[in-house]
């Protein structure tokens, strides 16, 4: 979770403001990803709401904004894990339905909140720029977590 | 044992509606742009950005040194340019102190002291970006403890990218000017064939990556490939920063005023260096 928050930070730098292909969101797919590790725990919201208050300061000028947002995209991640098995097909779907509410309840709250103007391009161009970096990283993380749950088992049947 | 009293679903309804109406109490009350981080904040956010200072190292190291060798391909060419350079210097110098005297003798008629020449400078190096992708605000490695404040402006070596939005101990958030506010309008004046013309900087079109320069009058002329440059007017930009050049001249609906689309002289992806100016 930790090294996602800096890999977010550093590689911020290099990607262009209004790319079409690249908005990068580690810090919401690790969080997601992080879920299955909390799975059934009340522990995952506070989880959540810390990461959250992390990313609106070190990130943003606001406060709470993630903080809430987080709980609720957790909240939405864990229901819907209820219904479905995981696999990495699954998990890469959920992760990308995932980032769209976040994108669209995020623009939609500061428009109310903040008087930001509307705008359905802009919109639907950050939704876009942020599926195949995210979508990519979401993968890493699962192929990282099964390479590392196989380990384990080896681990335990060796000793 | 005592039996759990059951909440009435219509409670859960209130209680529902007052979290949500907290929620959003409390978002309006935080996610103010112009909101000062409290003292917390500040020193968490320096302590993030000191570690990733720390831990960025070797990606930026890499970076730099694959940048380092595509310009070492062009290095014969630029040595050429700098050559043809070098002769138009002493010219250009000749003219600068002409200038320069000029330019005093005139500020002293007019009690004008906001000018880039008397800004003293402070280079900062880019360590974050704002990832919220609805305002476009970086993060630089200087605040202050390094005399920064508020409404500073700040430029790169291309010409000017925004102003310092906010400052913690030891970093600051630019805010950009490709998300152009209502309270920091920048006024401009175009280089024309019968002196400067003077508009405000309205707004940024994300699209074409043009800025767009309202308030002109139809009876002035206007060139494309003009240069843009700041007035100086307003608290915020010193005089002569160079903002772009004009690309396109268009007219408004009802053919009083135009509008001039004109391209940043700063490319907004490629800023890792910064110079603030102090006031």
């Amino acid at each position: 979770m930790i090294f996602s928050i800096f890999l977010e930070a550093t590689f911020s730098i290099y990607i262009p403001f209004f790319t079409h292909w690249c908005s990068l969101l580690f810090t919401l797919v690790s969080m997601l990803f992080c879920s299955k590790y909390f799975f059934h725990s009340k522990h995952y919201y506070e989880f959540c709401f810390g990461i959250g208050i992390l990313y609106d300061v070190v990130f943003t000028n606001t406060l709470f904004f993630h903080g809430f947002l987080f709980i609720l995209i957790g909240f939405l991640y864990q229901q819907i894990l209820h219904w479905l098995s995981y696999t990495w097909y699954n998990f890469l779907l959920t992760i990308l339905f995932m980032i769209g509410v976040y994108r669209i309840l995020s623009y939609l709250i500061l428009i109310l909140v903040d008087n930001m103007a509307w705008s359905l391009g802009r919109l639907l161009q950050v939704l876009v720029s942020s599926i195949l970096c995210n979508a990519l990283y979401g993968s890493l993380l699962y192929g990282v977590g099964y390479l590392f749950k196989n380990r384990k088992h080896h681990w335990k049947r060796k000793f | 044992m005592r039996k759990k009293r059951k909440i009435e679903s219509r409670y859960y309804i209130v209680i529902i509606l007052f979290l949500i109406l907290l929620i959003l109490g409390i978002w309006m009350y935080f996610v103010r742009e112009k909101r000062n981080p409290n003292p917390v904040e500040q020193v968490l956010q320096d302590t993030f950005l000191f570690v990733q200072k720390i831990v960025s190292k070797p990606f930026h190291f890499v970076t730099d040194k694959i940048q380092e060798s595509k310009d070492k391909n062009k290095i014969y060419e630029k040595y050429k340019e700098l050559e043809k350079q070098i002769e138009q210097v002493q010219a250009v110098s000749a003219k600068n102190a002409e200038l320069e005297s000029e330019l005093q003798e005139m500020k002293s008629l007019l009690k004008f002291n906001q000018t880039l020449t008397e800004s003293s400078y402070l280079n900062a190096t880019v360590v974050l970006r704002n990832m919220d992708s609805w305002n476009q605000t970086i993060t630089v490695d200087q605040g202050k403890k390094q005399g920064v404040e508020e409404d500073m402006a700040v430029v790169t070596s291309q010409g000017i990218i925004g102003y310092v939005l906010h400052t913690s101990y030891f970093n600051s958030t630019v805010k950009l000017l490709t998300s152009v506010d209502e309270n920091h309008k920048v006024s401009v004046k175009i280089e024309g064939n019968e002196g400067y013309i003077y508009g405000l900087l309205s707004s940024y079109d994300t699209k074409t990556g043009y800025y767009k320069i309202e308030g002109i009058a139809e009876n002035t002329e206007i060139k494309e490939g003009a240069n843009v440059i700041t007035t100086g007017l307003g608290n915020t930009f010193p005089a002569g920063i160079l903002l772009g050049t004009v690309i396109q001249i268009q007219k408004d609906h009802f053919d009083l005023a135009r509008t001039v689309l004109v391209k940043p002289s700063v490319n907004f992806d490629e800023i890792r260096y910064v110079t603030i100016l102090k006031k």
